[in-house]
């Protein structure tokens, strides 16, 4: 009986299996290898040590694309969270179109990002752009704004446009946990005389946890491996203010054909990613 | 009378004008307006541009902010002049297909390891959960190398084969927490009925488990649906594009922007993600919620 239940959890965790180790921990494996290499695109290389990263270190450009990923990361979650969460608040009232209301805010999230992005980079045009006419018509402007130009601009549109795709996940995750708070609990916390504010952090945000934690990593392991956002509002650019660390690699692997560098560039992404998980690993494994 | 004797006194809200009125605008009615304006701002940008007329989009003296004569010149020019068709069957086809393929795989996995006992069930679980937050920026570029050596390139099968990499893992996870949280005695009530562990998986487990998978199927199909470095790295013949690839390419040429193009080819291909969210979204909620809070 035990063989045979063996027999039957090998069989269905197989073509599972296959796909995580056949193409993410082997190519996992084959990257590190050309971390230490250096090989080109058409040629295999050879082992160079830690000439790679030897040059990453100190790289004023690396660690600029660095810290963006950072700053990109976690300024982008707190403001989904915090925007997400008020969202989810509001969307606990009852009025007339709710449903409606959820519907239309959940737009940005199933929207292809590179797609709304490209719409993006239109309205923060300079010419024909939509913001810069909306600023100038209602003369908080007089010039128009280089958004992807003048510094910090770049990297705060960078930052929402990810908002405004990821906030709706938040909004819908938080509002389904807020769902499950029992109305007669908070009621009942309003005739005892609790205030707003301490109803929601005695009750409502204790509950909220677990949303929150699933709604991080998924935001998180999104942002920290985003690509196209970057890439197509900004290039990095201008000199390397909206760099991360995913359009970097993709840079120096596929358009100067360094595959090793390229590899070290991805890497270097590994060990602050496993401080992520194990914090995230730990928060989810309490519960 | 009666219903002010059954039920009991709504609680006292502390000055009734600003609880009910003025305090209802503030925290809800304001703010889910600045939400709906700074939501909705794009998408009434793409569908203003989608109708102007090329002189229209170019002259800066117009307020850009309404159409003066609509035209459907950019979606005919989109329909029968570019790929758009080509790359929607192209999308259609690459994230069903590995939706197909993640779901196939992540359900069994999911189910062995939630409920058949065995060693080291969770430290494969961990695995699992841990190989879903390696991010496509570190595996792009030795899958590129991969996808050469099996000769691949330019092939719809490298997107199939290689989306499932951040599909699986998180599909798996978030059954394993769907799973859970059916309870066992219903199973274990069909295997005392004579029932094999297979019948009692298909018969009782899958049914109760639908939205939890319904809600991992949207979620693969939309980040399929949406999927941009992949498919740029892996394919560049312009019939074999995806649509966020083909669009972004193809319609912008150096410095030149197909704006009336592109935006009616972004209202378009948001229309299958957007019809299978307005079915299903209910569900798609309660999957990743259990899956979350119990998983």
């Amino acid at each position: 009986m035990i063989a045979r239940r063996r027999l039957l959890a090998a069989a269905f965790l197989t073509p599972a299996l296959v796909f995580v180790v056949g193409l993410i921990a082997y190519p996992l494996l084959y990257e590190v290898y050309l971390a230490f290499s250096d090989a080109q695109a058409g040629t295999d290389g050879n082992f160079i040590g830690l000439a790679n990263f030897r040059f990453l270190v100190g790289n004023a450009y690396f660690e600029q694309a660095l810290a963006n990923t950072i700053f990109y990361t976690a300024s982008t979650t707190a403001l989904k969270a915090g925007l997400g969460l008020a969202l989810a608040l509001a969307l606990t009232a009852r009025f007339r179109g709710r449903r409606l209301v959820q519907a239309l805010l959940v737009l940005p999230f199933l929207f292809p990002i590179p797609i709304a992005t490209v719409a993006w980079y239109y309205i923060f045009s300079n010419v024909y752009g939509g913001l810069n006419y909306l600023l100038i018509a209602s003369h908080l402007v007089t010039h128009q704004i280089n958004f992807r130009g003048q510094y910090p601009l770049p990297m705060a549109i960078v930052v929402a446009v990810n908002v405004w795709h990821g906030t709706a996940l938040f909004a819908l995750l938080l509002l389904a946990a807020l769902r499950t708070v029992p109305a007669d609990i908070l009621e009942a916390a309003a005739t005892d005389g609790a205030r707003r504010w301490q109803r929601f952090s005695a009750i409502q945000l204790p509950l909220l946890v677990p949303a929150l934690v699933l709604a991080t990593m998924l935001s998180v392991v999104g942002t920290f491996g985003d690509f196209a956002i970057v890439h197509l509002l900004t290039d990095g650019g201008p000199l390397g203010q909206t760099e991360l660390v995913s359009t970097m690699a993709y840079q120096i692997a596929l358009r100067d054909a360094d595959l090793g560098l390229g590899a070290a560039v991805a890497l270097s992404l590994l060990p602050l990613y496993a401080v992520v998980v194990a914090v995230l690993v730990r928060r989810v494994e309490r519960r | 009378m009666a219903t002010a004797l059954t039920t009991p006194p709504r609680p006292r809200e502390r000055g009734s004008l600003w609880e009910r009125g003025l305090g209802k605008w503030i925290r809800v009615y304001i703010p889910l307006l600045i939400f709906i304006v700074l939501t909705l701002f794009p998408f009434y940008w793409m569908t203003i541009t989608s109708f102007k007329s090329n002189t229209e989009l170019l002259d800066t003296a117009r307020n850009p902010m309404f159409v003066v004569q609509p035209t459907l010149y950019h979606y005919r020019y989109l329909l029968s002049e570019s790929h758009f068709f080509q790359w929607l069957l192209n999308t259609t086809i690459v994230a069903v297909a590995s939706t197909t393929i993640s779901l196939l795989c992540s359900l069994p996995a999911a189910y062995a390891l939630a409920r058949l006992r065995f060693r080291g069930a969770d430290a494969i679980g961990w695995g699992v959960f841990i190989t879903y937050l390696v991010p496509p920026t570190l595996l792009f570029l030795p899958l590129a190398l991969l996808i050469k050596t099996f000769g691949l390139s330019n092939n719809l099968f490298s997107l199939i084969l290689t989306y499932p990499t951040f599909l699986i893992p998180f599909a798996t996870w978030l059954l394993i927490g769907y799973f859970k949280s059916i309870p066992r005695e219903l199973e274990e009530s069909a295997l005392v009925d004579g029932a094999t562990r297979l019948q009692a998986m298909i018969r009782v487990v899958m049914p109760l488990a639908l939205p939890g998978i319904l809600s991992a199927g949207m979620f693969a199909f939309t980040l399929s649906w949406g999927e941009f470095l992949y498919s740029l790295i892996f394919i560049s013949d312009t019939q074999l594009k995806t649509l966020p690839v083909g669009v972004v390419q193809e319609l912008i040429r150096g410095d030149d922007f197909f704006w009336g193009q592109l935006m009616a080819a972004a209202l378009l291909a948001s229309i299958p993600v957007a019809l299978l969210y307005s079915f299903f979204v209910e569900y798609f909620v309660a999957g990743m919620t259990a899956g979350a809070v119990k998983g």
